[in-house]
């Protein structure tokens, strides 16, 4: 009855080669995005989070990266047995992704219409056509139709004045407006999926708020479907209605946002909520999370969280966690739930 | 309140920009910062906030205007004096990855100070190193260690280090925990707070995240393009704000309570950059979302009391003499 998913990714693990040896980087990760899910991935650096989302395109660099188990489901069809012009394809037509630094995400020594028209071309596979011009429209032609497309779409995402500023350099525009233009590009194709990491982090907060409006509107206008990677528990409060927490490699916690804010189950999720100083918190009692993150060329066996947690018992040590509903569509990864949530009063006490 | 510390007296940075035209990143700043509290500085990039932190040391040499630290003004000192002053008035920056030498050792980054001010030598020393990485809860035993054996938090704690074996009385903390994950950052927050209590320090924040002020200061500033626009204590600002860009500010924090809906009230439709002040009237005017009136475009509106030490500047918000 429940429709198939857009993205599902099982059992997937990922490493990176590197001259230290092998980073584990995702030890077993499950995500669902559902079509016209607006979903917060949460978790701290190093957490996964980001190469997570960038496997659905394949975003990832091969080598150092590889994949030994797992897989990526979407739309139907194995992104990780795909290669060459199928991911070509798959990454302009159907996927979206808008990176966090404004500043880096256009190319300084090209104007704004040169980038946008080049990404519009591509998305529909035009940009390296045969320079024959008999009854197809010429390059130009399809040049000046991407150019006015590029406007509009400078105009919807709130770029002022877009006739003339589309003829500026990336510098001569502000962080804001830059990620406007980046976010322009990533829809320009219509995709299903946008993946946004952490989209507003290098913006202030009155910035912030104008860019997050921007892809609510976005949601509702072209019937998109969100991954937003983010640190900021406060922007997934506001915009997304699923949350999944990433810890070490390890989706270890998802739920609709409000389960996962307003009773959180995971230790690890209970930490980092105790963590972020809110409006009554007094001067000095703010928690934190004792410890640091594990290195990911030698992490903890079993649960990685253990080292941390204050629950740890003997069994954490060596396996990984059930993956356990500890209500209609909340999941957590914690043996303290495995035996229905006997021992939980301890944990929530 | 307790006998003021660092008086700012009407401080101005201005850098020239090419032809007529100059940058004022602080343009009249005045502010008094008592001892023993803490002092949060709010803005949004391109303030002026980190301009202001660094002219208090004379590390960035001002226009014109005066410090005063401990009844001394700083402008007047020669180079020598002034090296003398700056043992009292430490900085922790912002970026514990970068702002740390990574070929010294964790005893050569805490022992520099030392050596500089040519404070201590030998077996004593040492000592004075391991008995700071116990005060910032580090292991006494990595002393030989390099800052890439540390985690974030662990590097911050040895920036703190660093600014405090000089015994400083006042700390200014530029942005200390933005580089780091929330969970690092309680724990690097709580040992600021435990610090201050324990070695009776006055702290100035400067940061741009209003909660962390909340949790930490007892009186706040926030700046708009090198002014002070609005100050108070924490319960006046956060309670009561009475400045346009205060209130704008502190509606676009997002709440982590999935109920509050922030999103669908929009306060401010642009942003620092591009909303710009032609030098004339308010400087907040072009973005200022509230109903404005003829002085807004005219006269630049002076920070005025509106009661108990609550400082205002905006046309819109009556003064003790009810303008």
């Amino acid at each position: 009855m429940v429709a198939q998913p857009l993205v599902a990714i099982r059992d997937l693990y990922a490493e990176f080669v590197t001259i230290d040896g092998v980073a584990r980087v995702l030890n077993g990760v499950n995500l669902t995005v559902q079509k016209g899910d607006l979903l917060g991935l949460v978790g701290e650096t190093g957490c996964g989070k980001s190469v997570t989302a960038m496997t659905i395109p394949r975003l990832l660099p091969e080598p150092p990266t590889r994949y030994p188990r797992g897989e990526v489901w979407f739309r139907g069809e194995n992104v990780l047995e795909k290669t060459g012009r199928a991911l070509r394809e798959l990454r302009a037509r159907h996927i979206g992704v808008i990176l966090q630094d404004p500043m880096t995400g256009l190319n300084p020594v090209f104007t704004v219409e040169q980038q946008m028209v080049d990404a519009i071309l591509s998305r529909r596979g035009e940009l390296d056509a045969r320079p024959f011009t008999g009854w197809l429209p010429s390059n130009r032609q399809r040049r000046q139709e991407a150019r006015r497309h590029a406007i509009q779409l400078l105009h919807r995402v709130g770029v002022p004045e877009p006739e003339r500023r589309i003829r500026a350099y990336p510098h001569e525009y502000s962080g804001g407006m830059r990620q406007r233009v980046l976010i322009a590009m990533a829809v320009a194709g219509r995709p299903e999926l946008l993946i946004a990491d952490e989209p507003t982090t290098a913006v202030d907060v009155s910035v912030q708020a104008q860019i997050l409006r921007l892809i609510v509107s976005l949601v509702r206008e072209i019937d998109l479907t969100v991954l937003l990677i983010t640190h900021n528990i406060g922007v997934v409060a506001q915009l997304c209605q699923r949350t999944a927490v990433m810890y070490a490699g390890n989706v270890v916690e998802s739920g609709s946002t409000r389960q996962i804010l307003r009773s959180p189950r995971h230790p690890y999720t209970r930490g980092l909520l105790r963590a972020i100083p809110t409006d009554g918190v007094l001067r000095g009692s703010l928690e934190g999370i004792p410890g640091s993150v594990p290195s990911l060329l030698d992490p903890p066996p079993g649960c990685r969280f253990h080292p941390r947690c204050a629950h740890a018992r003997a069994e954490c040590t060596a396996a990984l966690p059930p993956w356990i509903e500890v209500a209609p569509g909340h999941y957590v990864a914690c043996v303290l739930y495995a035996d229905g949530g006997a021992s939980t009063a301890e944990l929530l006490r | 309140m307790s006998e003021v510390i660092l008086r700012l007296h009407n401080l101005y940075k201005v850098y020239p920009a090419g032809g007529n035209h100059a940058v004022r990143a602080v343009d009249g700043v005045s502010l008094d910062i008592c001892a023993g509290e803490s002092f949060g500085l709010v803005g949004e990039s391109g303030s002026g906030k980190s301009t202001l932190a660094r002219l208090i040391p004379r590390l960035v040499e001002p226009t014109s205007g005066d410090i005063i630290f401990a009844g001394q003004s700083l402008l007047d000192l020669t180079e020598r004096e002034l090296r003398k002053v700056r043992e009292q008035i430490q900085i922790v920056f912002q970026n514990p990855y970068s702002s740390l030498n990574p070929r010294m050792t964790v005893r050569q980054l805490i022992a520099e100070p030392l050596l500089v001010h040519r404070r201590l030598a030998g077996a004593a020393l040492d000592e004075r190193v391991r008995e700071m990485m116990r005060l910032v809860g580090l292991n006494p035993e990595h002393t030989n260690r390099f800052p890439h054996e540390f985690s974030g938090g662990q590097r911050q704690r040895i920036g703190i280090a660093r600014a405090l074996v000089l015994e400083p009385t006042l700390l200014l903390l530029d942005e200390p925990t933005s580089a780091l994950d929330v969970s690092v950052q309680a724990q690097i927050l709580n040992l600021l707070i435990d610090l201050q209590a324990r070695l009776r320090l006055t702290y100035l924040l400067i940061t741009h995240d209003l909660s962390i002020v909340r949790y930490m200061c007892d009186r706040v500033a926030l700046m708009y393009l090198g002014r002070i626009v609005e100050q108070g204590s924490i319960a006046q600002v956060f309670d009561h704000p009475q400045h346009p860009y205060t209130r704008a500010l502190l509606a676009d924090v997002p709440s982590t309570d999935p109920d509050q809906r922030m999103l669908e009230h929009v306060v401010l439709e642009t942003d620092i950059t591009t909303a710009a002040w032609s030098g004339r009237g308010c400087r907040f005017s072009p973005r200022c979302p509230a109903a404005q009136v003829a002085a807004c475009q005219t006269i630049d509106p002076p920070l005025r009391d509106i009661g108990a030490g609550h400082r205002v500047a905006c046309h819109l918000v009556g003064g003790r003499e009810g303008v």
